[in-house]
């Protein structure tokens, strides 16, 4: 029953995290199958660099950019003010905030010459993606832990 | 109305502030801005993402303060009070350095205080994993959530609490810092332990100077929830291996409503020499995040004030508006109500408007 339970749960929150715009990429060398939405937060924030024993990094694209908004808006808390998150890091001498580019396409290539690499494509081109040389990897959820 | 003042301006201290400037308004164009590849066409080489991460980050800070209050006569300041430029240079994932040079003038409820230009950190950081991390030079000290040289963007409040007014655990250190933070489920485990001399006297029967110091803080948080800490800082007089001081100092920060209300406690507990009372003092405040960039806070504060009250007990009720008016600028305003024993109830008004780059 409990596992029953956490099945439900598992595929409720895939299934509306997989209709959102965009979809989760690494390169295909890359050996991540899945993140939860904790910690891809975590991985944003500069506070997480390995999943599972895997090196990861992200990369953005520009502020500003539509699937940029769309992205943060469903990795972040409402009323967690990125902005000053990162002002608070630099004075600190915390982590630097993850590479932008611009446009999700240059985003491709970054991810497909660098392993580790993680990052985001609209959803509508998930076709293409192994065409790039990359792999979608699953969003869980808060369903699991960091490592 | 004239304030005291005493001023401290060495000319080492003018020179480094004059190199560090030339070194950044040379470096400026390399820091601007969030990183960015010069093209768009991604059947361009692609170098890989180290070649492209910017290696010196800058940033500076500035501020105006205005307050006013009635202790004795109508006292009230109006002056920029504090300027700090600060750069990091990156050499690769693990290896870094980071300096700041700051220059301040803060009054005390007496309207007293000094101008000082120090440089505030130097230091080379190896990040050898994210739960194990070295820090080496002159450092913040870690105790506690609240650090002195961050309250330009950190804190809630104009005035800062009784126990960092006073700096009761010097707020720099020089030595070695062992740090680093640890995920289990959602819950954050962080360390800082600390083997170092401190920059500023330490409160005593007579006051120490560069003490040696040995100091642990460790907490846990969940974001959005709460933030559960301990922090213990042992001080050595190096000239008198019997005379030393304990500063013990738990924390603990939970959210009412996630993401709305949010309170907030410290207490610090200083056992001196023998026969000397213990030193106390505490602050506990709550905290409404009305949106994402406007707040209000109410605090309330009590300990021995050694600088604005002689050593007395002071209890303090403060209010505060504050906002992020953009990326780079924000304001607050502050009305407190104060009361020091043998003393009137006397009431400070503050206003004051900062920029952060």
């Amino acid at each position: 029953m409990k596992n029953l339970i956490l099945l439900w749960l598992m595929v409720t929150s895939c299934t509306w995290l997989c209709g959102q715009d965009f979809v989760v990429v690494v390169s295909q060398e890359t050996p991540i199958e899945a993140v939860s939405l904790f910690q891809l937060r975590q991985i944003y924030l500069g506070k997480i660099k390995k999943i599972q024993g895997h090196s990861v990094r992200p990369i953005n694209v520009r502020s500003g950019d539509p699937l940029r908004q769309k992205f943060e808006t469903l990795v972040f808390p409402k009323d967690f003010d990125l902005e000053e998150y990162w002002v608070i890091s630099k004075l600190r001498g915390g982590p630097d905030p993850p590479l932008a580019v611009r446009g999700w396409g240059l985003a491709t290539a970054y991810i497909a010459k660098n392993p580790g690499l993680l990052g985001y494509i609209p959803s509508e081109k998930r076709h293409q993606i192994e065409a790039l040389g990359l792999k979608e990897i699953l969003i869980e959820g808060d369903v699991t832990h960091a490592n | 109305m004239r304030l005291d003042h005493a001023t401290r301006k060495t000319p080492t201290f003018w020179r480094k502030i004059g190199y560090l400037t030339l070194l950044l308004i040379a470096l400026w164009p390399l820091a601007a801005g969030e990183p960015a590849s010069q093209s768009e066409d991604a059947a361009d080489v692609v170098p890989t993402i180290a070649t492209e991460l910017p290696r010196f980050r800058f940033g500076a800070g500035a501020d105006l303060l205005y307050l006013d209050n009635d202790r004795h006569r109508n006292q009230r300041f109006l002056k920029p009070a504090h300027l700090s430029l600060y750069g990091k240079y990156t050499w690769n994932d693990r290896l870094s350095v980071f300096a700041e040079v700051a220059g301040s003038r803060e009054p005390n409820l007496a309207g007293v205080y000094e101008t000082n230009v120090e440089l505030e950190r130097l230091y080379v950081q190896y990040a050898w994993r994210e739960w194990a991390k070295i820090r080496a030079g002159k450092i913040d000290n870690q105790m506690g959530i609240i650090k002195p040289i961050h309250w330009l963007i950190t804190l809630d409040t104009i005035r800062r609490p009784i126990l960092e007014d006073n700096s009761y655990l010097p707020a720099k250190t020089t030595g070695l810092e062992i740090f680093g933070s640890h995920f289990r489920g959602q819950t954050e485990m962080t360390y800082s332990f600390t083997m170092s001399h401190s920059d500023s006297d330490v409160v005593d029967d007579q006051p120490i100077g560069r003490a040696k110091s040995v100091g642990l803080d460790v907490s846990l948080k969940r974001e959005g929830r709460y933030r559960f800490g301990l922090a213990s800082t042992f001080y050595r007089d190096p000239k008198d291996k019997d005379r030393h001081v304990t500063g013990v100092l738990p924390y603990a920060e939970w959210w009412f409503i996630p993401g709305k209300l949010q309170s907030r406690t410290e207490f610090l507990n200083l056992h001196r020499a023998k026969g000397a009372v213990d030193l106390q003092a505490w602050y506990s405040r709550l905290k409404w995040q009305i949106d994402k960039r406007t707040y209000l806070n109410l605090r309330h504060d009590q300990g021995d004030d050694e600088r604005s009250a002689g050593g007395r007990e002071r209890r303090a009720q403060t209010l505060t508006v504050g906002t992020r008016l953009t990326v780079n600028w924000r304001a607050r305003l502050e009305v407190s109500s104060n009361k020091v024993p043998g003393e009137l109830r006397f009431t400070e008004w503050g206003a004051w408007i900062g920029w952060i780059y």
